[in-house]
């Protein structure tokens, strides 16, 4: 009995290897590394009207559906525009497109994508907490800081003011936004 | 990614964890002591005190307050002499124990920053309280021959001080917490501190749970509809089958029919038995939903004893200094009070308290010669009637002389002798509520301190309740002050305004009507109708908030608001209903806006404004008295504001910055100032600015940083800079020229013209 075990263990083990098993292997050992760089900065990309953007991943706390927004008096133009509820919180909610003196898109085509793609993004930066809207969200993407790209003249100047930078992205172009300047003037706007 | 949802008591310091252990000891030891002093046997309560006087000892040496480590031990020293029965506790000891309660919460207060300088300054008062201490604790020494020194007994008649931790805590207790009164010791509930932002987010998390299990119950009605329509299918079936039966099918055909039959009842058995699970589970929910809301709601609730804990030390030194004898009751201890208005009464029953000992309650001697017992007796009594909490306070001195309101009404012509002849008791005793209204001539230093009782109505209104005044002469004064169970829910009136939700708070409602337009009447331009005998002029709610007005319907929904002297009508879009809604307060960063008070949920989850009806009312006034005109007359002058140049003064030291920021005010500049290099930065990418005014030395980013940053910048690169600093040798202004800087003034140059003159040379006078 034993004999016939250990015959066979002994078949298992020198049996041929399979076909292109080496050459697999040989493959992956030989194949480039993919080395995380250091400096490396991850972003989440959303879609606001027409415009890509992207604001630093640390900052987002979550991403959800689009929740109803209420209006807060008296604040009506402005950066602010009103309150929402995340998860029994009231959140101020801030008018991005309006901060970035962005052109609104088709009013029919906006709120028909508003309720497919559209979603609320929850930022929480040191504490200071706050969502906005954003009209189509990507995810997270990375890139090396010496990729980005200097921002074009004809860029609106409201828009130029809260981007550092222009970063490709398939085929669009993407803005990344200075999150310090942005909470900055959000909050600013109520002081 | 949530991290920073947890902001608890990790963030707390070691300091701010001493602090509370200090306020919590600190009571247990107050307490401790004069239970001792009214009954010098509680021995029990030796302990207690033991063991407080011992926690304290210990953090304070993890936090290396010194002085707080001494005073606890020699504190415990007189505690075991006590305990040795070589130490007895009469009123002398008592003070002496009391005032070293006081330096642990004074020594607790002193800001880390200048715990040196306030040592160095109170060492020797604290080294006099040990010594006095190790006498007292010391049996061979005559007790009555030990004098305090002067500034603890002075400071034994003032009021004992509270410290308040830097982050605003609460404590979270079991319903009845009797911990420490003078029968029962140690069968308290565990108390734990959760921080009050963890608190509203979890009542947040549990409101929205609420709102799903509601969400649930209509999808559920959802699918009851489906299986009744999915019966009718089941029936149709049935039908076709029966007039199937004269026809001659193909075998394969009838059996097709059988299998379809069977397959279909299956489903209807297994459709009805996915629904009673879901009802069940729909019905679990809901319970479950319904009591986690309450039980957060109802961690919102402390026992009342919390809220006057300090009275009864209060009132002993106030009674002792006025050389009177008073025993103070508080009755309804464990009566469950909102922690909001817990703390908001302390103020109030503090001025009524002090009120009856030094008005009130007689001295010892007059009281025996009019056959009362020479011990005054004061109650404070907390109970919850009809939905409201109760609060009374109670003395049995002499009661408030009704003559003397009389006098002092006519005296202050707030009406006329005839009439003040003519008042009822309840309507002269309401006269004690006015402002500044006293009988006393002179404020006493005790109980006056400058307020009346008007303080005691304010904070009464402004939570929603009410209070009343009785009183006998020669048998005592009573105050009933009524207040609502919480302030987090209240009941409102929900209604839409620009085709959003908002709630009136139903006790500020006169009431609600509909009318049809046509009753609407027009009078020189303003509308109003016509309530009972009242033209009541009209506004709509649109108009005040600045918001949209939607398109006016066949009926107008009419709230009436106001006095009534002065009553309005708001118009608004419809009536929701009423809503019971739990208050959220505004996100801080909004600060007060206007005409809104908090926000709360929807039963759906969504958004709505409560609006503050005090705030509303104010405006309606303004618009009605045409204060609109000015408003418009204000953005003229935006305008005019716009044109005017516009500075950026960036310096760290507040001095500095106020200084040129009046300075270039004064000449007609629109001046804005940033804290630091990197506030500036931020400030002058976002705001326009003609010139820039900078300090170079700051924090974060100095003021060379700043000027080459703004250098770089494409659309920035010709905005004027100027720099002003203290340095002032030829390098430093070499440095700042280098950076960009277009001039480089040093800080002298605030006492002449030269800032002014220099600012005018780079972007010309304020006016053109």
């Amino acid at each position: 009995m034993t004999l016939l075990h250990w015959s066979a263990a002994a078949r298992l083990l020198d049996r041929d290897l399979p076909e292109g098993y080496l050459d697999e292997k040989t493959d992956i050992l030989s194949a480039q590394k993919n080395v995380i760089e250091p400096g490396i900065k991850s972003v989440v990309i959303f879609r606001l009207g027409l415009e890509w953007l992207s604001l630093p991943a640390g900052i987002f706390q979550e991403v959800t559906e689009l929740s109803r927004l209420h209006k807060v008096p008296h604040h009506a133009d402005g950066a602010l525009s009103g309150m929402v509820n995340v998860r029994g919180e009231l959140l101020l909610c801030m008018a991005l497109d309006v901060l970035l003196g962005l052109a609104q898109s088709p009013e029919e085509n906006r709120s028909k994508e508003q309720t497919t793609k559209g979603r609320l993004l929850v930022c929480n930066r040191g504490g200071d907490r706050l969502a906005f809207f954003a009209d189509e969200v990507h995810g997270v993407h990375r890139f090396h800081p010496r990729d980005l790209k200097e921002i074009p003249a004809t860029v609106a100047k409201a828009a130029a003011t809260y981007t550092v930078g222009l970063l490709q992205w398939k085929d669009k172009t993407v803005g990344c936004l200075d999150d310090e300047l942005l909470f900055y003037a959000f909050n600013k706007g109520f002081a | 990614m949530s991290k920073n949802s947890l902001g608890d008591l990790d963030n707390l310091s070691m300091l701010d964890l001493f602090r509370m252990e200090v306020e919590t000891q600190s009571a247990v030891l107050n307490e401790c002591l004069l239970a001792l002093e009214r009954e010098s046997g509680a021995t029990h309560m030796l302990q207690d005190m033991m063991r407080a006087a011992h926690s304290l000892k210990g953090a304070a040496r993890i936090v290396g307050r010194d002085a707080a480590v001494q005073v606890a031990h020699s504190m415990e020293d007189c505690i075991v002499a006590v305990q040795n029965h070589n130490l007895i506790l009469s009123h002398r000891q008592v003070d002496a124990m009391l005032a070293g309660v006081d330096l642990l919460v004074r020594i607790a207060e002193v800001p880390e920053e200048i715990l040196e300088s306030w040592s160095a300054v109170h060492q020797t008062e604290v080294d006099a309280f040990l010594a006095s201490l190790a006498l007292m604790a010391n049996p061979a020494v005559d007790l009555d021959s030990t004098t305090l020194p002067q500034s603890l007994s002075a400071s034994i008649g003032g009021t004992p001080a509270v410290s308040s931790p830097s982050k605003r805590e609460i404590a979270i207790q079991a319903p009845a917490q009797t911990e420490l009164t003078a029968k029962s010791s140690g069968a308290s509930e565990r108390v734990i501190r959760v921080t009050a932002d963890n608190l509203n987010r979890l009542l947040g998390l549990a409101g929205e749970a609420r709102v799903g299990s509601r969400w649930l119950y209509a999808f559920t009605r959802e699918m009851l509809r489906l299986k009744q329509y999915q019966q009718g299918l089941s029936r149709n079936l049935d039908d076709l089958r029966e007039s199937l039966a004269e026809v001659p099918l193909s075998k394969r055909a009838a059996m097709r029919l059988n299998e379809f039959h069977d397959r279909m009842a299956i489903f209807q058995r297994s459709m009805v038995e996915r629904l009673e699970e879901l009802e069940q589970f729909d019905r679990r929910l809901a319970s479950l939903s319904t009591r986690l809301n309450d039980e957060v709601l109802d961690c919102r609730m402390r026992p009342f004893a919390d809220g006057v804990q300090m009275f009864p030390r209060i009132a002993r030194d106030l009674a002792h200094s006025l050389e009177k004898a008073v025993r103070l009751e508080v009755i309804g201890e464990s009566t469950t009070v909102d922690r909001d208005i817990l703390e908001r009464l302390k103020a109030p029953l503090d001025h009524l308290l002090r009120n009856a000992i030094n008005h009130g309650i007689e001295l010892p001697a007059q009281r025996k010669l009019v056959g009362k017992p020479m011990e005054g007796v004061l109650q404070i009594m907390a109970q919850h009637r009809a939905g409201m909490l109760l609060i009374t306070v109670a003395d049995d001195g002499r009661g408030i002389a009704l003559e003397a309101i009389r006098l002092a009404v006519v005296e202050k012509q707030l009406t006329t002798a005839e009439l003040a002849r003519e008042m009822s008791e309840a309507e002269l005793l309401e006269f004690l509520f006015l402002p500044a209204f006293t009988l006393k001539r002179s404020v006493s230093e005790i109980s006056g301190r400058g307020v009346g009782l008007d303080v005691v109505q304010t904070m009464v209104k402004e939570v929603g309740g009410r209070v009343r005044v009785s009183s006998q002469s020669g048998q005592g004064t009573c105050f009933h002050l009524e207040l609502p169970l919480a302030l987090s829910v209240i009941r409102t009136l929900l209604v839409e305004i620009s085709s959003e939700p908002y709630a009136f708070p139903l006790s500020r409602i006169d009431r609600a009507v509909k009318l049809p337009r046509a009753e609407i009447q027009s009078l020189e331009g303003r509308q109003h109708f016509t309530l009972g005998e009242q033209q009541i002029g009209l506004v709509t709610a649109s108009q005040i908030l600045e918001l949209e007005s939607p398109p006016s319907g066949e009926d107008v929904s009419i709230i009436v608001l106001g006095e009534k002297t002065a009553r309005y009508g708001v118009v608004v879009d419809r009536f929701l209903g009423e809503q019971e809604l739990v208050v959220r307060p505004l996100d801080a960063r909004l600060g007060k806006v206007q005409n809104v008070s908090a926000a709360a949920l929807m039963p759906d989850g969504s958004p709505l404004l409560i609006i503050d009806v005090d705030d509303l009312i104010r405006n309606i006034e303004n618009i009605v008295s045409g204060e609109r005109l000015t408003k418009i007359g204000r953005d003229e002058g935006g305008e005019v504001k716009r044109a005017w140049k516009r500075v950026l003064v960036v310096d760290d030291s507040l001095t500095v910055r106020e200084l040129e920021r009046k300075l270039l005010d004064s000449c007609g500049y629109a001046v804005d100032v940033a804290v630091d290099g990197m506030d500036g930065w931020n400030a002058v990418r976002t705001g326009h600015y003609d010139l820039v005014v900078t300090d170079v030395d700051m924090p974060r980013l100095d003021g060379i940083e700043l000027v080459t940053l703004i250098r770089k910048d494409s659309r920035l690169k010709s905005l004027p800079v100027m720099i002003v600093s203290y340095k002032d040798r030829q390098e430093d202004r070499q440095r700042g020229l280098e950076a960009g800087a277009d001039h480089y003034l040093t800080k002298g140059s605030f006492h002449d013209e030269t800032l002014v003159t220099a600012v005018a040379d780079l972007i010309g006078r304020a006016e053109s």
